[in-house]
């Protein structure tokens, strides 16, 4: 298919996309037969003309008017009238395929490696290229390279007659002497020695023809001539004749500008002279001869006024003037390739730049994803502990104090510590086993006993501490061990001042007075950063992880917010929440960073 | 109707400058010029046929051309450029 192959040639050469390239082939075959439509004739330049004719043989633009002949019954069709060029190309091509020879040698194998495969011997070879060279030379004598021949020869008159004198001399000296039959040779022979000394002969005469004397100027008559003159002998000097590439471009005016012009005239000619008629120069649908240098004076006189086109005689440079539209627009193919090439370059320097910042970027995303446990342990963890590594300083007054202060200051909290573990308590209730009841039940029996003896009197108190020692033994021998087991013997929880510190997660399990324990996950300067953290925490939807905010007054130290969550009854199942949660903020942290990377 | 008419009304459909439309148009009809010279025949969808004749024997593409010297290019229009020229 011819579309779709030039539609991938001019997709791939302008880089256009299938579609537009379609679009555009599509156009322009479209608006030629609207311009068949229109104006009965369209005349694209080297290839030819669509000409409309009706059935009756009567040509389309003879009448200008098809409608009528349509409504008379004649049905429009069309002639294509082939350009010359198209033509003579054709019929030149035909006839090189007619040539006799030509299907030998196309036939004829054209490498090594297949006259190998034909005859399976290298020693023919060159036969063969021999015969090839011989057919080929045959058919290099070709038609338009004889005419170039003849154009340069043409081109070169002064020399040809000349030579033309020596070939008269050795015939004489032939006549008689030698038969007939070889006198052909010999005329053969004179002929192509006549061919080359012609060529010799010429190139004798280029080479010693003496360059004209350009006359001196000397610095007197430079300075005497203003700008002007330089226009007049621009004027004298000769065009070199250009063979138009295409005749509809020659036929553009030259359009100057308007502004251009009148800066011309003020110059040139400021009160009387030959002055450019404006009005004729800016209208670009006039032609070329209209555009004339008229002066006052003259057409006063009746004088004809002077065509200024026919000898391009007048430039004018205008230093600040704009470049017409039109002008730009018809570009030549070379400037039109060099354009492309230019493109191409910036397009290029452009990708590798935007390539090049890319790879770094994504290098160092690369990088901080690979680093991201690292980063998160460094910029994020150690915010609250290095908090946390003052508080257990303290001594248990402090921590009694904060919870003393917990019991005064019930505003600081979000909720007090009694509607905390109602609510909390409920659902574990209801999803603790049978026998996790029992455990929970005989945990609050032994909660309740040291509330007992801080309700006894102080007397009653010396008289415990009278006690013998055998009966504290005997007492603490009736407490179950498990609570204490449960308290000390997990891995990586460390005992110490304020409660059980949990070096893996860096959490703190602090112990309630009701016997549960709650996570204490950081500790803030400020209650509104503590109700920040609350707040991100709630934001993973951990259940049972209800925050709230206490006050530590430390003394010297300053006030404490320590943000603590949930209430659990033993430390295993609050280290499982507090493992839960560093995930979370884990999966959040790479989340964020896959987040970042895919932005990139 | 001539080529810088065309050239301008193609670059003015398609917001493309005059230079680069005369390219196009250029590399559209050397290749159906191509393509009829080499194969004798082009056949453009919705537009029309172009064929070499022979203008001694009549005879179509490049069949008896042994003893001819003279060709020339016939284009014979589809349907629906017909239906367009003749509404």
């Amino acid at each position: 298919m011819i579309k779709q192959e030039v539609i991938e040639k001019i997709s791939k050469y302008f880089k256009l996309t299938q579609f537009e390239a379609e679009k555009i082939y599509d156009d322009i075959f479209s608006i030629i037969i609207k311009g068949v439509k229109d104006d009965n004739v369209t005349d694209v330049t080297n290839f030819g003309e669509f000409v409309t004719k009706y059935n009756n043989g009567r040509n389309g633009n003879g009448n200008g008017n098809g409608s009528s002949e349509h409504s008379n019954g004649y049905k429009r069709t069309v002639e294509f009238l082939a350009s010359t060029n198209l033509e003579e190309e054709i019929n030149q091509t035909i006839k090189e395929n007619t040539k006799p020879g030509l299907e030998t040698l196309q036939k004829m194998p054209m490498n090594t490696e297949e006259l190998s495969s034909v005859n399976g011997a290298s020693t023919i070879e060159d036969e063969f290229r021999k015969k090839r060279e011989a057919l080929l030379n045959k058919i290099s004598i070709h038609p338009l390279q004889d005419s170039a021949k003849e154009k340069k020869q043409r081109e070169k008159p002064a020399i040809i007659p000349i030579i033309k004198e020596e070939p008269v001399t050795p015939e004489p000296e032939i006549t008689g002497e030698i038969p007939p039959e070889k006198t052909e040779i010999i005329d053969e022979k004179v002929n192509d020695t006549v061919d080359n000394t012609i060529e010799e002969t010429a190139i004798e005469e280029i080479s010693a023809e003496p360059e004209p004397e350009k006359p001196v100027e000397t610095t007197e008559d430079i300075s005497q001539k203003s700008f002007s003159d330089y226009f007049s002998e621009i004027k004298t000097v000769p065009e070199p004749e250009i063979t138009p590439i295409d005749d509809t471009f020659t036929q553009e005016p030259h359009v100057i500008p308007q502004s251009a012009v009148e800066l011309h005239n003020e110059i040139t000619h400021p009160l009387s002279g030959p002055v450019i008629n404006p009005s004729l120069i800016s209208d670009l649908s006039a032609p070329q001869e209209e555009i004339v240098l008229s002066s006052p004076a003259a057409e006063d006189l009746g004088e004809t006024v002077e065509h200024v086109n026919e000898d391009k005689s007048y430039y004018i440079w205008y230093k600040d003037s704009e470049a017409n539209v039109s002008d730009t627009q018809t570009m030549s193919y070379e400037y039109e390739l060099l354009y492309q090439a230019t493109k191409e370059a910036e397009y290029k320097s452009k990708v590798r730049i935007y390539v090049s910042t890319f790879i770094v970027f994504f290098s160092i995303v690369l990088v901080m994803l690979i680093f991201s446990p690292v980063i998160y342990k460094i910029f994020f963890s150690p915010e609250d502990q290095n908090v946390q590594m003052i508080e257990p300083q303290n001594t248990e007054e402090a921590d009694q104090s904060s919870t003393q202060n917990n019991v005064q200051e019930p505003v600081i909290q979000t909720q007090s510590t009694e509607q905390q573990s109602n609510d909390l308590n409920k659902p574990v209730q209801q999803e603790q086993p049978p026998a996790t009841q029992q455990q929970t039940q005989e945990q609050a029996k032994q909660q309740e006993q040291p509330k007992q003896q801080e309700q006894v009197p102080p007397a009653a108190q010396q008289q415990n501490q009278q006690q013998p020692p055998q009966q504290q033994k005997q007492q603490e021998q009736q407490q179950p061990p498990q609570q204490q087991k449960d308290e000390t013997s997990i891995a990586g929880v460390t005992k110490n001042t304020m409660g059980w510190a949990d070096e893996k997660f860096k959490v703190i399990y602090i112990k309630l007075d009701n016997g549960k324990f709650t996570i204490q996950e950081s500790a803030w300067d400020s209650d509104a950063k503590a109700n920040k953290r609350i707040s991100a925490v709630d934001g993973f939807k951990i259940n049972g992880l209800k925050g709230n905010v206490v006050r530590a007054d430390l003394g010297d130290k300053g006030v404490w917010f320590r943000a603590r969550f949930g209430e659990f009854s033993t430390i295993e199942e609050a280290r499982v929440k507090a493992e839960e949660l560093r995930n979370k903020e884990r999966m959040r942290f790479q989340a964020l960073l896959a987040c970042f990377l895919l932005f990139a | 109707m001539n080529t810088v008419d065309i050239l301008s009304k193609v670059a003015e459909a398609n917001k493309i400058s005059t230079g680069r439309a005369e390219m196009i148009l250029s590399i559209i009809f050397e290749k159906i010029s191509d393509k009829l010279r080499k194969e004798g025949e082009v056949k453009i969808n919705d537009f029309g046929t172009f064929n070499i004749v022979n203008k001694k024997t009549g005879s179509t593409g490049f069949g008896s051309q042994s003893n001819v010297s003279r060709n020339y290019v016939v284009f014979m229009p589809d349907k629906p450029f017909k239906d367009i020229i003749n509404s």
